[in-house]
């Protein structure tokens, strides 16, 4: 824990959250103009649920702040950040991707050993983060950036939590999944027939013309034509015989080979799988509620037996063509 | 690094407690074989289908009816699945992309959406009871129906329909209000429910209670005071009157009170709304109501007692002219009746002492009268709108669709 952990929360800022935005803006408009790189993070407690908890949440994030303000201080970064009760969001110009990262594995670190008598009760407190980075060409805006850490940072913390996530980088090996997905599939439905038979059959066939040729300049005899017929039947069966071993060997290697292609292409089906439903799982976060059931599963209208039934049934009536009339 | 805190941003409380099941509950075609009976062989497979399925998904389809009362100064909605909700008519856009995301929502409303306004567009979208704008067509009136037609959508989700629900809505709206202001009102309605009607706001509140017969009903809201003569059939205009001596006349009023004689008070519509709200009477003894305000930073007590009754009295003067208006021009036979039948409903029927203070006024005017007030002030027209809603007969819903 450093000192500036067990110094007491910072005074609240004489710039509001709309001022602070406004300078993140102008930093990631001067990057994009003058074309540095520029990282955003956003910050959260892990599994902060309970009451108690929560309350602990109003000491713990000044304190991971805090740590936030001194790693960046040794270590000479200059930054822009504000706090709010349920995240940390801090700007960094002139910090690449692997600073960044190098920066939220520190911020984690620090975060573990932080405990504040009273309040986390010896649990060690972990965090999240979330990385967005103006490296990726589609995140050049404080808003895009903003999003994309605080999809890493849900992204973190369905994964357990205590990590930092860059949402761009698992967006593009989700892609690079895909692709060598297609890949492996295009290759397997490339394979056509052995290539190695055929040129055994191929070698074979030139065999049996040049002998062919060599009993051509002979005289021919009912001996010699014997001595031909018997070569050429030899040659024949040795030359399948070949093919045959080619062949045998051939699919044997192919076996091999798709083999290793299936297995890789159920592993990485398997991961894709596993990526893609934790993102809708977290998508799904937001629209869970599924709305509670009306006590009628039929038009109802009036009842018969209903007092003054007429005296309604016409004043619906006129309530009816009152918004009829007012449709026309 | 530059550092800034700020913690004012946390959710404020939610409007009231989703309570009582409506009044029309007792009519549920009750029990699964029932409803396969009625629906015939393929509603039974469908039933039976539901059952296998689970609690939640008991049934395939349903059917939904809305009751909701549009009001100036809260918008409340009673379902037919159990749900009540009341919302403070207030709806606000973040102002940009950044606060969008800080406050982690496209559009805030009620109290919540009054608490942030400042980062907010913010509207309120009714006044008088009806859809706030100069004219048609100008950005003003294209933003309060917008802001008119998310408000709608949010009650309607607060009142959780399930997605494979019919949704058929009856809105309380004003009793004089003029066809404009009706379309726009559909118009805002038209995109969350599947069908909807509008009727008068005195009148269903009259529905609900079942009191279709020589009532006088007085439905006090923030922006109207509507007056409606119930004889057993539906009310026409002469049976109606819209006057606008209602909540915002009296927050006006007393605002002016206060300006006159606490000028270094500093104060706004807001603050005095709330005032109101938690101490407005006129009855003739009342406890004192200091309350603090702020001068110059500190805050200051000021007793508004005088003040505050002398406010809400402005509108009693005003309600018996309506009275006396419908009372004189009803049947000579049945004036003594409908006399003795006033009832009061709206938020507005809350200030302390104000059936005592109308009966007084009645007596001396009109020599006589009985004022009785609405159970439930805040649910009144929207129970009205959800009865009128249920017993509406289905070929009516359809040929609105």
């Amino acid at each position: 824990m450093t000192e500036m952990t067990t110094a007491k929360a910072p005074a609240a800022s004489a710039l509001s959250v709309a001022q602070m935005l406004h300078l993140m803006r102008m930093e990631v408009d001067n990057a994009k103009l003058h074309g540095y790189a520029i990282c955003c993070l956003m910050i959260g407690l892990d599994e902060f649920q309970t009451q108690a908890e929560r309350e602990a949440r109003r000491w713990l994030m000044p304190a991971i702040f805090s740590e936030l303000k001194a790693i960046t201080f040794q270590q000479h970064i200059r930054g822009l950040g504000l706090t709010r009760e349920h995240f940390i969001l801090a700007v960094f110009p002139h910090i690449g991707v692997k600073q960044a990262t190098e920066l939220s594995e520190e911020l984690l670190a620090k975060a573990r050993e932080l405990e504040l008598p009273g309040i986390t009760g010896g649990t060690p407190v972990t965090i999240s983060v979330g990385v967005g980075h103006n490296s990726h060409p589609r995140s050049d805006e404080l808003e895009t950036l903003i999003e994309d850490a605080e999809t890493g940072l849900n992204l973190a913390r369905s994964g357990g939590g205590d990590r930092w996530m860059q949402w761009r980088t698992v967006e593009d090996e989700l892609e690079d999944i895909r692709g060598e997905l297609d890949e492996q599939i295009r290759e397997m439905r490339e394979l056509g027939p052995g290539e190695e038979s055929d040129a055994v059959a191929s070698w074979g066939h030139a065999l049996v013309r040049k002998i062919v040729d060599a009993f051509a300049v002979v005289e021919p005899s009912a001996s010699l034509n014997q001595v031909r017929s018997d070569v050429l039947a030899i040659v024949s069966s040795e030359v399948d015989r070949w093919r045959d071993l080619a062949t045998i060997r051939q699919l044997s290697e192919r076996e091999k080979t798709i083999d290793l292609l299936e297995r890789r292409i159920t592993k990485l089906t398997g991961s894709l799988d596993q990526t893609e439903s934790e993102l809708k799982r977290i998508a799904s976060l937001k629209a869970i509620d599924t709305g509670i059931s009306s006590i009628y599963s039929t038009v109802q209208g009036l009842l018969d037996g209903e007092d003054n039934t007429e005296a309604k049934r016409e004043m619906l009536k006129d309530i009816f063509e009152a918004n009829l009339a007012l449709r026309q | 690094m530059t550092t800034s805190k700020n913690t004012d941003m946390d959710p404020t409380a939610e409007p009231e407690e989703a309570a009582i099941a409506p009044e029309t509950q007792p009519r549920e075609v009750a029990t699964i074989e029932q409803r396969a009976a009625a629906a015939g062989e393929r509603g039974a497979a469908a039933v039976a289908d539901a059952i296998e399925q689970g609690e939640d998904a008991e049934k395939a389809v349903g059917v939904l009816y809305l009751g909701i009362d549009l009001g100036t100064s809260r918008t409340s909605v009673s379902a037919s699945n159990g749900q009540r909700e009341t919302i403070a008519s207030y709806v606000g856009y973040p102002k940009d992309a950044v606060s969008q995301k800080l406050l982690k929502k496209r559009v805030l409303f009620g109290q919540e959406a009054l608490d942030k306004r400042l980062a907010l567009n913010f509207f309120r979208p009714l006044e008088h009871g009806v859809l706030k704008s100069s004219e048609e067509g100008t950005p003003e009136y294209e933003d309060n129906l917008r802001a008119a037609k998310d408000l709608i959508s949010e009650v309607i989700r607060r009142a959780k329909p399930r997605k494979d629900e019919l949704i058929y809505a009856v809105i309380g709206v004003p009793a004089q209000v003029s066809i404009n202001n009706k379309q726009a009102v559909l118009d805002a309605a038209r995109e969350s429910v599947d069908s909807v009607m509008l009727c008068s706001e005195p009148f269903s509140v009259a529905y609900g209670l079942d009191m279709l017969d020589d009532v006088l009903v007085i439905d006090i809201g923030a922006g109207t005071t509507d007056l409606c003569r119930m004889h057993g059939t539906m009310p026409e205009d002469a049976d109606q009157i819209t006057i606008t001596f209602a909540g915002d006349y009296i927050d006006n009023k007393l605002a002016e009170y206060i300006r006159e004689t606490y000028p270094e008070a500093q104060f706004s519509i807001e603050m005095i709304r709330k005032i109101k709200e938690r101490y407005a009477s006129v009855a003739d003894e009342v406890d004192k109501v200091v309350v603090d305000l702020p001068v110059n930073g500190k805050p200051t007590s000021f007793d508004l007692t005088d003040g505050l009754r002398a406010a809400c009295q402005t509108i009693v003067g005003p309600m018996v002219d309506g009275l006396s208006t419908l009372v004189s021009t009803f049947d000579p036979e049945f004036q003594d009746r409908l006399k003795n039948r006033v009832l009061l409903a709206g938020g507005g029927s809350q200030i302390k002492g104000l059936d005592l203070a109308i009966e007084r006024e009645m007596a001396t005017r009109l020599g006589g009268g009985k004022v009785m007030r609405c159970e439930e002030p805040m649910y009144g027209g929207a129970g009205g709108a959800l009865k009128v809603a249920h017993d509406m007969p289905a070929e009516f819903w359809e040929k609105l669709k």
